[in-house]
């Protein structure tokens, strides 16, 4: 197993940073989703041995990862926050820490170089941090994630900074490292980010697992939520009135005078009326946006379920 | 043990990179030529020249491995926890096998390298100052203390940094007002605990200066019969004890960043 927690649960005082999280994950790639501030950095840290749980048991490679160099030696870490002396170069803080990792003089080297030219910093390594830009500090701190060939990554935010082609490059490594069998473990609260590179999904919220498994597995629960809809209309009232006579709306909302919210267990049968409707002239219609397929509207449901709020109710 | 010893040149080597070199000689020369500052601005009222004997030594000792140790102590030592966690070093270090303990060491070594090399300089300057009858054995005694008490207050300031992170630096001052100052000179057995009395100790032993019997005898209850390498050994183990104190206690400790809690 690659990670496993049972019934853990961290707290700062009396606030919590995650909650009775209980999850077992094979070796693979996983992205843990969020939004800010749901104890993602917080199990990020538990998992790599910075925090000590309150309750319950963490292992990572079947091992604790408190003050564990074992699983160090298999970990590489890239934390949300810049970390590093901003006085001394890429080169020299990669090497360090490679070293600091028990690697020889002419290994570090090597592996040091290699690092970097794999995120592109070749060009700049003897530079001063200080002087990078953010997208290149970011860069630097996946550089000294990967250059030890970790079995385990485990990134906080790792896109964030990135430029589209910095973003494109980072996607296709950890993709080549999971397919190398490397296990990866990306915190992010952009879905898109971790869509192209993730299997499987774990969503956490408010320190809890909201939901989990593969992108198949939790569009399923979606398949008895109502899908939210808006359209711009001249009579939202109107429209508003129809839906509900069809029976094509679960839920209606008036958003201002030329706004309305649907919400519909049926939106196929819904966009397919419609036409209908628009067509006996009492409604026009000038814009609709349905809420997408993607992760982003699975997670917006499952938090609204998890905070308690009844889409159909309100 | 070994594993983790043999991290901690990594961290020495960082130190040593030419840009933060040059950073560490420039502190270590500032806090160097105060107390080169000071006793210049006292030969300015007082000749040396005419009465250089134990005294004088004991106004270098005050100077050096008393103010000037202490001082770059409390500016490299005592906020070595606090600033890993500032630039959330502790963070990607403590995720390293061994990281911690051989980064919290290296880190200490340099502060006591750094302290070394403004008290050498500043003995050697202050000796050229103060001409001591025989200055070659004088300035050899104060480098050996100026060492001795940068390892030892080193280690007790470390120490006190990871105990208390934020306010590491306000609990060094505190021990050197309440433990070193004020007890090192009670007439009473604990002032054997402190730093000063054994690295003063080992000043009357070793520091062959006229006056120095006269000045012995007033100050007889501060300074036993002790050999001085019992003096020697009890600063090794109070070296020895704090950094392994230092070392449980960071890691034990969640060296987070307390807002992000």
């Amino acid at each position: 197993m690659m990670i496993e927690l049972d019934h853990v649960t961290k707290l700062y005082g009396l606030v919590l940073g995650v909650n009775d999280l209980n999850v077992s994950l094979q070796p693979g790639a996983y992205g843990l989703v969020g939004p800010n501030g749901s104890g993602k950095t917080t199990l990020l840290r538990l998992l790599t041995g910075q925090l000590r749980p309150s309750m319950g048991r963490v292992r990572v490679l079947g091992q604790n990862p408190w003050n564990n160099a074992v699983v160090f030696r298999k970990l590489g870490y890239c934390p949300q926050e810049d970390g590093f002396p901003a006085h001394i170069t890429a080169w020299e803080w990669i090497y360090f820490l490679l070293t600091l990792a028990g690697l020889d003089s002419r290994e570090a080297r090597r592996r040091t170089e290699e690092a970097l030219a794999m995120v592109d910093l070749a060009d700049v390594q003897h530079r001063r941090i200080a002087a990078y830009s953010r997208g290149m500090r970011q860069r630097v701190k996946l550089a000294q994630a990967l250059a030890h060939d970790p079995e385990l990554l485990i990134l906080d935010e790792p896109f964030s900074g990135l430029d589209p082609v910095g973003r494109h490059q980072m996607i296709r490594l950890l993709r080549q490292r999971e397919q190398a069998g490397k296990g990866i473990l990306i915190a992010t609260h952009l879905l898109h980010d971790v869509e192209a590179v993730a299997r499987q999904f774990l969503l956490i919220c408010g320190g809890r697992l909201l939901a989990s498994g593969d992108a198949e597995e939790i569009f399923s629960l979606l398949e008895d939520l109502p899908k939210e809809i808006h359209i711009r209309t001249d009579a939202p009232r109107q429209l508003a009135r129809d839906l509900v006579a069809l029976e094509l709306a679960d839920s209606v909302r008036l958003l201002g005078d030329d706004r309305l919210w649907v919400a519909s267990r049926n939106p196929g049968q819904l966009y397919a009326q419609l036409p209908r409707i628009i067509q006996q002239g009492r409604v026009s219609v000038w814009e609709i946006a349905a809420a997408d397929s993607s992760l982003q509207s699975l997670f917006d449901i499952l938090l609204k379920i998890h905070y308690g709020v009844q889409i159909r109710n309100s | 043990m070994w594993q983790m010893l043999r991290r901690i040149p990594a961290v020495v080597k960082l130190e040593f990179r030419p840009r933060l070199l040059l950073g560490g000689l420039g502190r270590a020369a500032v806090l160097g030529l105060l107390p080169v500052f000071l006793v210049w601005s006292m030969q300015q009222v007082a000749d040396f020249r005419d009465s250089a004997d134990f005294q004088e030594a004991i106004l270098l000792f005050i100077l050096m491995p008393g103010l000037l140790c202490i001082l770059c102590q409390l500016f490299w030592a005592s906020p070595i926890v606090q600033a890993g966690m500032e630039e959330n070093i502790w963070s990607v270090v403590g995720v390293r096998p061994y990281g911690k303990t051989a980064f919290l060491l290296g880190k200490y070594l340099m502060a006591v390298c750094w302290t070394i090399v403004a008290g050498w300089g500043s003995s050697l300057l202050c000796a050229w100052i103060i001409p001591f009858p025989n200055w070659r054995q004088t300035v050899a005694v104060f480098a050996a203390l100026v060492a001795l008490s940068a390892f030892a207050y080193g280690a007790i300031f470390l120490f006190l940094g990871a105990l208390f992170i934020r306010r590491g630096m306000v609990a060094a001052v505190a021990y050197v007002v309440f433990i070193e100052a004020l007890t090192g000179t009670l007439p009473a057995l604990i002032h054997h605990l402190t730093v000063q009395y054994h690295l003063r100790s080992l000043l009357f032993q070793w520091v062959d200066l006229p006056r120095r019997d006269s000045i012995q005898m007033a100050v007889r209850w501060l300074q036993e019969e002790i050999p001085w390498w019992a003096h020697l050994a009890a600063l090794a183990i109070y070296t020895v004890v704090m950094l392994t104190l230092a070392v449980i206690v960071v890691n034990r400790k969640e060296l987070v960043k307390p807002e992000e809690n």
